[in-house]
């Protein structure tokens, strides 16, 4: 049954609720802050846990430097522990998606993603029970075939690409031609996996600008078949029941790690001998090739040599034919000229011969001509002797033929007969003319006898003639024969005369003759003697030319053969030069890949648990982070809370001090009476814990976690409120609260009770120091003075307001300072320090055509060697950081400003040492005139013993990555070698066409690894100013709910203690702007004293804050921006007024009627 | 026409749903220059005429003129602007700013109004020239209400309006402060409304006003009063 002193506290709580609020709202506020704030982390892990079970994150990594083969696989699977073991491939590569070049880390997708099924968000079944590091496909299908890919769904990209977009593979971390098969893929989905849970923080790569930028997924058969598997990602039996991180968990994993690693040495040494056998195998392949081939080029060398050596005796051969061809030809033309000689003697011999036989003829024959003539002229004398001879004898012969052919031998016969012929025929005609006389003349008879006479007559006449003629002849004949016979007297004379001549003549004729025949015929015989010679001659010269001829064409021949055949052997030459060049170069390969062989190292295994995942790390680290920061925040709060309570309980005691003392009076204990204010305060603490804690609890982790979603793809596990921290937050919030309360109630109750029955004399006004300053008081108004004195009357008010304003301030400050601080990043990175905002990387240093050409495409350029190394220093040795080494340093300083931040003092990068960013320095633990040790890494990026060693002459001003930057000859100096100028620092036109022509055009260029731009790096900041901007809006919300709390309170104890005052001020007719004045004026002045607190003690958390949630790579800006400042103040004054516009009301409602009431 | 003229004046309080008439149907006439104790009984409607009269109330009907103006119908903030210059008020709990010397919580009221009086003068003439930087935790109650008195009177208001002014005081205390207050009625002129639960301050009143249950049961005129200093109770 409820008491009346129950009921008593019950009413006391209704009829006081602004007062029961307070209280309860600031225990709400403080120990909602602090169980929200210190669950995110516990909560964040538990969401980890869960998407990694979910997913069958691994838990163990091993990673072979020479690759995993399937009997690691299966020795793996032995290992005690182990549960799950999936091999896989992963190579880093540079890649092209929509134009942009990104490091992309290219990773087998398991056959068995394509089955599997999502249970929720955070779990992926499978019914592989190997299938490790589960994808979520969150959108899209998976990849089918060769050619296809899934890409992070998170992604941080410059342009946002979508299903169907094409990934071109540019380059490999090594010879793509070892790695992958397939060089351009179609993105076909998005996935999330638990092994990138962190979007800006995927792992490191030594290609583009250092870090893996997206990570893709392609079918198993993309890589390249021989390729090993490089990693094999194993589950802990047993783990997953495990919390992610927590001791149990490592100690357990540990234990497996310490069993692989048992195992290693021994798989380290079988992949060696495998790798060594096989290679031994493919090298020994490769010599016997080698040994083939050169047999082979050897042979078909010695037949080339042999044939030229043929062609090479033919020639000679040749040669000495056509030497003896040419002497020949010489000798035939030395004969053939004698010959042209003696024939040439021999036309003329000839010739003079024929004259002198022509002459000794023609003399021969004019001496026969003479004799001829003379001889011809006897014979003419004769032959006209002759002829008259002959005409002579003609006549007679004529005469006598004329008698031979009257049948007469002779003309006396003839005559004879014709004188016996005259007488018979004159005898007959005498008859007949007798007879024809006797006949009648008519008689037939008589005409015939006539005719007869007649016939007879003439034939007498004419033989009568005859008669005459021939006596004529017989004279002429008788001359004639006389005439003959002269005649024949002078021809004998003649032919005495000339008896022999004709003779003589033909003798000498042909004696002439036959000597000019026989001249002739020797002429003859001569000539055609000549003529055969030359006949000979000339076929000896044509067969001289012919053969001349042919020695040219054998001399061309030859000449052309021997070309040839010089050439042959040049060509000869070369190709045993080559042959034996590369004969030997084989035959250094084979040796330095025997060496290689022979060299070849055992590989290491690392084994490696989840801190070695980025994604992993990473989110538990800021899981830590906020959990530092959920040490320290809530503080405020804490401190607000318990001075809330002090105040509030205090007024509410001194309220009542009449009722306690009717308590005490009553006979009420000390202890009772102080239980009620007890009881209250803890009720309200209690109602304000369950509520902030339930609220805040669930709300705070919620928010953060979505503020982290934008970096972390881990989704969120269900809410769950986390005991010991609520407890131990409500313990905290409840017993500062009733700490203030027995403290405020103790006080009061020593008074003794009749005392406490009289109205407490009201607190005595005070003169405060300000006074003593006396011109300057009397210039103050009674308002002002009521309100100092007021001020530093009521302490803890002051107290609890200065320091609840100062928290809200603060809190305001440290979200715009950490906006600020990152927004610097960007802002003092690429806005004041750095003006390049593309480098091209090219593989080696270009030439000076391709230089010059690179500048031209840029506005404004510098070349530098980039590196990377490990920095070490006293306090950190594993810190990644990027060496520049400055062509020209001054022309590198134009597009990165190297200066001191405070005070922006340049700073001078030297010939005498390196220049390294403010926050590698304050990490390494180095200032100025420190050495810098700068380790090589090895391939999993670890350092090397290989430490390079370099004196630190500047600290500049940097806010992302880690740089140090060292002049051309420090860096011959220290290394040992020239710098390589490869990249390309440039500055161009910030507009998105002036990039991409930039881009296009760079790419172009020979030689041309990586075109990177300052937009990728400023975009992922601009991703994690979201993540800011969120937390920012918690801080703002958490401050104001303060200065509410806080201000409400005070406006409240300040009214209704001093009603009173009030109601008389309204009175004496102070309009309502003055009594708002006269009380808001102390709450004004107590904002902006707790203003001007809290942005000290704000630029205190702010550098807290920054400090603990930096990360590695980033310094975050140092300077909160004035507007901050101003905004932070602002924006409490804002708060204050929004109070106080709320509490006027209630001062509008304070009754005039007040002031006619006695003290109570 | 008088200096204050109650017409017929009602003021009703709505208590839930039932209606109270603290003032029911009050008339009467105050001449300047005049004492005038108003004098009834608990619950008489005493206070609720001095809220009225005071212009920290308004009433339900009926008409309250003051030098001419009715007030009745104020509105807020003229009511505001009539309590600043027109009356000063003396409570019974004297009601000093506990932060404010003696000078400074009479300044607190002089400095809001248009002709105020010096607050030293109006120190000295209620006879506390020696206490001007003393604190009213270091003033006794007579001080205090002193410091009162001459709070209300450096407004230099037209009607001086006293409520209970002696109820916390001793008896001689209370009956100095009596004095003052009929000396500064007679001697500055000034109209001094008095209100008082004890009848036998009536006798030093120019004029009293008795009522009882909301109305106004008698006005006496007193043509002698007496001298405070007679006064017994």
């Amino acid at each position: 049954m409820a008491s009346s002193f129950d009921k008593e506290i019950v009413r006391s709580i209704t009829g006081t609720l602004g007062r029961f609020v307070a209280i309860a709202a600031i225990v709400a506020l403080g120990c909602g802050f602090y169980a929200g704030l210190r669950m995110t982390a516990p909560d964040m892990d538990a969401s980890a846990d869960r998407y990694y079970d979910g997913t069958a994150l691994m838990d163990v990594r091993v990673v072979s430097t020479l690759g995993l083969t399937d009997d690691d696989v299966e020795a793996l699977r032995q290992v005690e522990g182990v549960d799950a073991v999936m091999p896989a491939r992963e190579t880093d590569v540079m890649a092209t998606i929509d134009g942009e070049q990104y490091a992309v880390r290219v990773h087998s997708l398991p056959d068995a993603a394509e089955s599997s099924a999502q249970e929720n968000n955070a779990t992926i079944a499978s019914d592989d029970a190997n299938y490790l590091n589960r994808l979520t496909l969150v959108e899209g299908s998976w990849p089918t075939s060769a050619g296809e890919c899934v890409i992070s769904y998170d992604r941080v990209m410059n342009v946002p690409t979508k299903v169907g977009d094409v990934v071109t593979v540019t380059e490999g971390v090594t010879d793509l031609d070892d790695t992958l098969v397939t060089r351009t893929y179609t993105i076909v989905g998005y996935v999330r996996s638990p092994y990138y849970v962190c979007s800006t923080a995927m792992g490191t790569t030594s290609l583009g600008s250092g870090t893996v930028q997206q990570f893709m997924y392609v079918p198993n058969d993309s890589f390249v078949d021989s390729m090993p598997y490089t990693e094999a990602f194993c589950t802990v039996e047993g783990a997953a029941d495990l919390k992610d991180g927590s001791a149990e968990y490592d100690e357990l994993i540990g234990e497996v790690i310490g069993r692989i690693e048992v195992i290693a040495p021994e798989r380290e040494q079988a992949r060696l001998d495998g790798l060594r056998a096989e290679a031994q195998a493919e090298l020994d392949n490769a010599r016997a090739d080698f040994e083939a081939e050169r047999a082979d080029a050897t042979s078909q060398l010695d037949d080339a040599a042999n044939e030229l050596a043929r062609a090479r005796e033919q020639l000679d051969a040749a040669q000495q034919q056509l030497a003896v061809s040419a002497l020949q030809i010489e000798q035939t033309e030395r004969q053939l000229a004698q010959g042209r000689l003696l024939y040439e003697q021999g036309v003329s011999q000839l010739a003079s011969q024929e004259v002198a036989a022509k002459r000794q003829l023609a003399e021969a024959e004019d001496q026969l001509g003479q004799a001829q003539t003379s001889y011809d002229a006897a014979m003419a004398q004769r032959a006209s002797l002759q002829g008259a001879l002959d005409q002579v004898n003609a006549a007679i012969a004529a005469i006598d033929k004329q008698m031979a052919d009257m049948h007469m031998s002779s003309v006396d016969e003839a005559l004879d007969q014709a004188l016996e012929a005259l007488a018979t025929t004159q005898g007959m005609l005498e008859e007949a003319q007798a007879a024809l006389a006797a006949v009648d003349p008519d008689d037939p008879g008589y005409a015939a006898l006539k005719a007869r006479v007649e016939t007879l007559q003439i034939e007498v006449d004419k033989l009568t003639l005859a008669v005459a003629d021939l006596q004529a002849l017989q004279v002429q004949r008788a001359a004639l024969v006389e005439q003959a016979a002269q005649l024949e007297q002078s021809i004998a004379a003649i032919d005495e005369r000339t008896a022999g001549v004709p003779e003589q003549l033909a003798a000498a004729r042909a004696k002439l003759y036959a000597q000019r025949n026989q001249v002739n015929v020797q002429l003859a015989a001569a000539q055609a003697q000549l003529a055969a010679s030359k006949v000979q001659l000339d076929s000896g010269t044509s067969q001289l030319e012919d053969g001349k001829q042919r020695y040219e064409q054998g001399r061309s021949d030859y000449e052309s053969g021997r070309a040839d055949y010089e050439s042959g052997r040049a060509d000869y030459e070369n190709a045993l030069a080559e042959a034996e060049s590369k004969f030997a170069d084989a035959e250094a390969e084979l040796a330095s890949a025997q060496r290689a062989i022979d060299d070849l190292e055992a590989p290491t295994w690392l084994v490696m648990d989840r801190s070695k995942n980025y994604g992993a790390v990473s989110f538990a680290s800021d899981a830590e982070r906020v959990d530092h920061i959920a040490r320290v925040f809530p503080f405020i709060f804490f401190l607000v809370a318990a001075l809330v309570s002090l105040t509030t309980m205090t007024r509410m005691v001194e309220e009542e001090r009449v009722l306690i003392g009717t308590y005490k009076a009553l006979g009420y204990s000390r202890a009772r009476i102080t239980s009620k204010y007890v009881i209250y305060a803890a009720i309200a603490a209690i109602v304000g814990a369950v509520v902030g804690i339930v609220v805040l609890s669930l709300v705070l982790p919620a928010v953060i976690m979505e503020a982290y979603a934008i970096i972390y793809s881990v989704p969120k596990a269900p809410p769950c409120v986390d005991l010991p921290i609520a407890l131990l937050s409500a313990g905290l919030g409840v017993g500062v609260t009733l700490g203030a309360t027995w403290a405020a109630v103790t006080a009061t109750l020593r008074e003794q009770p009749a005392h406490l029955m009289l109205p407490r004399a009201p607190k005595a006004g005070k003169r405060i120091l300000l006074e003593r300053v006396t011109p300057l008081w009397r210039r103050v108004s009674f308002s002002w003075k009521v309100t100092f004195r007021n001020l530093f009357r009521y302490k803890k008010r002051l107290f609890m307001t200065v320091i609840g304003i100062a928290g809200c301030t603060a809190l305001l400050l440290t979200g715009l300072g950490l906006q600020n601080s990152i927004n610097d990043i960007i802002d003092k990175q690429y806005g004041e320090l750095v003006s390049y905002n593309a480098v091209v990387v090219f593989d080696e240093q270009p030439d000076d055509a391709v230089r010059s050409e690179t500048e031209d495409l840029a506005q404004k350029s510098a070349w530098a060697q980039e590196l990377s190394y490990i920095a070490q220093g006293p306090n950190r040795s594993d810190i990644m950081v990027s060496l520049a080494v400055p062509q020209d340093p001054e022309a590198f300083q134009e597009l990165w400003t190297m200066r001191e931040r405070a005070g922006h003092e340049p700073v001078n990068l030297g010939s005498d040492g390196v220049v390294v960013t403010e926050k590698l320095a304050n990490e390494l633990g180095l200032k100025p005139g420190d050495e810098l040790r700068l380790a090589e890494q090895d391939q999993m990026g670890n350092a090397t013993s290989q430490v390079y060693e370099a004196t630190i002459t500047g600290i500049m001003e940097n806010y992302v990555d880690n740089w140090v930057f060292m002049g051309p000859e420090v860096y011959k100096r220290t290394f040992g070698v020239a710098p390589e100028y490869t990249s390309c620092f440039a500055h161009i036109d910030d507009s998105d066409e002036a990039h991409e022509t930039f881009g296009s055009q760079a790419s172009a260029l020979p030689g041309v690894r990586t075109v990177s731009f300052n937009d990728e790096v400023i975009d992922s900041y601009k991703t994690m100013l979201r993540s800011v901007n969120m937390v920012v809006v918690v801080l703002v919300v958490a401050a104001a709910a303060l200065a509410f709390i806080v201000l409400y309170n005070l406006t409240n104890i300040n009214i209704t203690e001093r009603v009173r005052e009030i109601a008389t001020l309204k009175v004496l007719g102070f309009m309502s702007g003055e009594v708002n004045a006269y009380i808001f004026r102390e709450i004004t002045i107590l904002s902006i004293v707790g203003a001007a607190v809290g942005l000290v003690l704000g630029v205190f958390l702010e550098g807290f804050v920054i400090v603990t949630a930096e990360v590695d790579q980033v310094m975050f800006g140092r300077d909160i921006h004035a507007t901050s400042f101003v905004l932070a103040f602002a924006l409490t004054m804002v708060f204050t007024v929004i109070v106080m516009t709320f509490m006027r009301r209630k001062l509008a409602k304070v009754s005039m009627v007040e002031s006619l009431k006695s003290n109570e | 026409m008088a200096f204050v003229e109650f017409r017929d004046v009602r003021k009703i309080y709505h208590m839930g749903e039932v209606d109270v008439a603290a003032v029911d149907g009050m008339s009467f006439d105050i001449e300047q220059g005049e004492l005038v104790v108003v004098v009834g009984p608990s619950g008489s409607g005493k206070t609720t005429l001095l809220n009225m009269l005071g212009g920290m109330d308004s009433c339900t009907s009926g008409s309250i003129v003051l030098d001419g103006r009715e007030i009745g119908s104020f509105s807020e903030k003229q009511l505001t602007e009539y309590r600043r210059y027109d009356i000063g008020f003396v409570f019974q709990f004297y009601n000093l700013v506990q932060n404010l010397t003696a000078r400074e919580n009479v300044e607190l009221a002089s400095q809001i109004c248009e002709h105020p009086l010096s607050a030293d003068d109006v120190l000295a003439q209620v006879g506390l020239a020696h206490r001007l930087d003393n604190f009213p935790a270091q003033l006794s109650g007579g001080e205090q209400q002193r410091v009162a008195i001459a709070r209300a009177l450096a407004k230099n208001p037209k009607l001086l309006l006293c409520d209970e002014p002696t109820g916390a005081l001793d008896y001689k205390t209370g009956k100095a402060i009596l004095k003052l207050l009929q000396d500064t009625s007679r001697n500055t002129g000034r109209t001094v409304v008095l209100i008082t639960h004890n009848s036998a301050f009536t006798a030093i009143a120019d004029r009293v006003i008795r009522i009882r249950e909301g109305r106004v049961a008698e006005v006496l005129l007193n043509d002698r009063p007496a001298s405070a200093d007679e006064l017994e109770w």
